[in-house]
């Protein structure tokens, strides 16, 4: 019983002394960092690997050496997390200041009201500011005729092709037949199937291209003379639209057809790469060239502009857009450093210096630093002819929910052979109808 | 024990049934909810709030941004509308997949069980082997099966083609693919289920065997009617867990053909996680996590309910 004595004499300072450790230890944890010299702190959130993220700091050094006011503090979110992230931080209202949103789901999140129209601050510009602008790149920051966004990391699809592989089989250098103007998916298909080697026991040791998936293969149906949806995107067309399903069949024949790119389970786990020297050509982004520029070495390889076809030669774009928080205390300077972001000395580092990206300034597209390239790819022009030719994805705010819709009736058809596109688009247009017919959020 | 002055006032009080205020630090329970409270703490803020702030937005429209009360109507379109079909689909497809891998699963565990409960050399070795592809992370043994499955290369199709069989792609053919998840689910026969089958045969009385076969039951019927019967508690104890575990079934499907193709391996977790972390409609995934809620405990009561009829426990009376 001699426990019972001591608790009520030693024990009673031990939970008001737990209570004052937890009190200063949240006390700690809330205490800001203030601005004792003065200037104005904007937050600025982005996704990037480690060599985007050196380019933005270098960038956002850059701007800070230009407005000694004003501090940015850029935090990098993981790709895979940031939609989550931004949405929470949005939802609560804790959201920087800046933000990065990525063009797949701007539409859907430029509703919710979050983001700062632009207009009144462009207003305040000089006359003809938006001038210097790609207009399909603001287009893509636009929501009910107003600006959301200014688009940043713009880019286009294109082919990247191995020139080694193409001069050891003596076909034509598809950066010159697209200057020609005889790019076209007979000339593609022809050159995919020359460039698909087989050894001796017959099985296949280098493709000649890849399938893009969607909505990366957007221009083959564009080009074909189809579309995917109505203008509005409120109902899916393409299994109406002989055209579309032609291209559709066409690019599913490069796999079972002509096998001349390697299917799901050839290249599973990267048997096939591009970067290995096994496919001759692949379909990626503008923002693939660092990442290729840094690992291959042991070939020659370089750009050029997506097939044409019969209706067109169009390619297909795609930015993300950098927006300002509706509630940040900080516009101007926010705007300051936007505008800084996606100005020239920006640009020219972003596009220029990295080549990840096609500027959305006019005057960067002519500017020397940028043209001349010491490194691949040295198509330079591609990045701008591509842009030039280059169409808007069908990215609707319900884009998320009906792509999964789209992409799991489209699998018979790309993954295995066991239909064909005729047959593969009219179910996927009856799933992404259904979707699109029942009510949002449900 | 010496009875000290201020607790024989306490015993008086009480005797004379008044209640006196005892200080708050003088309470035996004050300290045992204190010391309990780490837990305690963690269980209200992390398991029972959101799980009912998850039953209450099941009843709401709500992606992150604008909560609309919306009464039952997630649980209407998830039973008769949904888009695509897709709930029922991916309720199909789990409820397949745990008919086959559960009892696959129990099956196998039990015979590797068995296996090791022998009196060998090197038995602990033979443990030790069997145990350790469940030590390997989740992630990395579905990469692991992705180089089984494939249909050139792939070990699986390699066997078959020994035997004279053209084996499928697997993992791409809407026919194969769940019942490729299936077999890669009977990797986890050498785990944690086997560990506690091989704990409830040791403790199964030699003098059992020792009966039973001086009454002549040869090995089937020792098997049959001795271990079945005294194992009975353990298999009850794996077959709840493994129907719970195999209900929620996630990361191979994620990891290995992100429900598709043609959404013949759309789990029902994987689909509830897209509703909420994909489309954001939280409202429709909470819904969707109260369904499988009450799935598993209509599947465990009916358990629990038969289990007077199959489960014996050493030294209870049956009726």
């Amino acid at each position: 019983m001699m426990v019972n004595e001591m608790s009520s004499s030693r024990f009673s300072a031990l939970p008001a002394l737990l209570l004052a450790v937890f009190l200063l230890a949240i006390a700690g944890g809330c205490r800001r960092g203030g601005t004792p010299d003065g200037r104005i702190t904007i937050r600025y959130m982005a996704w990037g690997n480690p060599a985007q993220l050196q380019v933005e700091r270098q960038i956002v050094s850059e701007f800070e050496k230009r407005h000694p006011n004003i501090r940015v503090h850029l935090f990098m979110v993981p790709g895979s997390s940031y939609l989550d992230k931004l949405q929470l931080m949005l939802a609560s209202r804790t959201a920087p200041d800046v933000f990065r949103v990525d063009q797949y789901y701007f539409p859907a999140i430029v509703r919710k009201g979050y983001f700062l129209p632009l207009d009144p601050l462009i207003a305040e510009e000089p006359p003809g500011f938006l001038d210097d602008f790609v207009p399909i790149a603001l287009d893509e920051g636009r929501y009910q005729g107003k600006l959301y966004g200014m688009n940043v990391l713009f880019g286009a699809m294109m082919i990247y092709y191995n020139k080694d592989l193409f001069r050891q089989a003596g076909l034509p250098d598809p950066y010159e037949l697209d200057k020609q103007g005889k790019w076209s998916w007979d000339a593609f298909v022809d050159a995919a199937r020359k460039l698909t080697v087989k050894d001796s026991s017959g099985r296949i040791r280098q493709f000649g291209t890849t399938v893009p998936s969607f909505p990366m293969y957007s221009s083959v149906v564009w080009n074909e003379g189809g579309d995917f949806m109505n203008p509005d995107m409120t109902r899916m067309l393409i299994a109406d639209d002989p055209r579309a399903v032609a291209a559709v069949q066409k690019l599913a024949d490069l796999r079972w057809k002509y096998h001349c790119a390697p299917t799901p389970a050839d290249s599973a786990l990267s048997a096939f790469t591009f970067e290995s020297g096994k496919i001759a050509m692949v379909w990626g982004w503008a923002g693939e060239s660092p990442r290729y520029r840094n690992s291959i070495r042991s070939f020659k390889w370089d750009i050029a502009p997506v097939p044409s076809g019969p209706a067109g030669s169009y390619s297909v774009v795609k930015g993300n857009q950098l927006c300002i928080n509706a509630l940040t205390k900080h516009s101007r300077e926010a705007w300051e450093f936007v505008k800084f972001m996606t100005g020239p000395e920006a640009e020219l580092l972003l596009c220029g210096k990295l080549r990840r990206a096609v500027p959305t300034r006019l005057s960067v597209q002519r500017h020397p630093e940028y043209l001349k390239a010491d490194e691949p790819p040295y198509h330079t022009d591609v990045f701008l002819e591509s842009v030039r030719r280059g169409r808007r994805l069908p990215i609707d705010w319900r884009y998320q929910e009906w792509v999964h819709m789209y992409h799991s009736a489209t699998e018979a058809l790309f993954n295995v052979n066991v239909t064909d596109a005729k047959t593969a688009l009219a179910d996927a247009q009856g799933r992404v109808n259904r979707t699109l017919s029942g009510e949002e959020g449900f | 024990m010496a009875i000290t002055e201020k607790q024989a006032q306490a015993l008086d009080s009480l005797r004379a049934g008044k209640r006196r205020k005892v200080p708050l630090f003088d309470r035996p329970a004050f300290w045992g909810y204190l010391f309990i409270s780490p837990w305690l703490l963690g269980f209200l803020i992390f398991t029972a709030g959101p799980m009912l702030t998850s039953l209450y937005l099941s009843f709401c429209k709500y992606d992150l941004h604008t909560l609309t009360w919306v009464g039952t109507k997630n649980y209407e379109v998830l039973l008769t509308r949904d888009a695509g079909g897709l709930f029922w689909k991916s309720l199909t497809n789990t409820a397949l997949y745990v008919l086959f891998s559960v009892p696959l699963g129990l099956t196998g565990s039990l015979l590797v069980a068995m296996l090791l409960n022998q009196k060998v050399k090197g038995i602990a070795l033979f443990r030790t082997l069997f145990y350790l592809p469940s030590l390997v992370p989740a992630v990395a043994s579905a990469l692991i099966w992705q180089w089984v499955f494939h249909p050139d290369a792939g070990l699986l199709n390699y066997g078959l083609s020994k035997v004279g069989v053209d084996g499928p792609d697997w993992l791409q053919d809407p026919k194969t693919a769940l019942s490729s998840l299936i077999i890669m689910s009977l990797w986890g026969i050498g785990g944690g289920r086997m560990i506690i089958f091989l704990a409830g045969l040791q403790g199964i009385s030699d003098e059992l065997y020792e009966a039973s076969s001086l009454d002549g039951a040869g090995a089937w019927h020792q098997f049959r009617h001795v271990t079945l019967p005294m194992l009975s508690p353990t298999i009850f104890f794996n077959l709840v867990l493994g129907i719970i575990g195999s209900f929620q079934v996630f990361t191979s499907a994620y990891v290995m053909t992100g429900g598709g193709p043609n959404n013949a391996t759309l789990m029902y977790v994987l689909y509830l996680y897209r509703n909420a972390f994909v489309y954001f409609k939280l409202g429709k995934a909470s819904a969707m996590a109260w369904i499988l809620f009450v799935i598993l405990l209509v599947f465990t009561i009916i358990q629990f309910k038969s289990a007077s009829k199959w489960v014996y426990y050493e030294g209870a009376e049956r009726e």
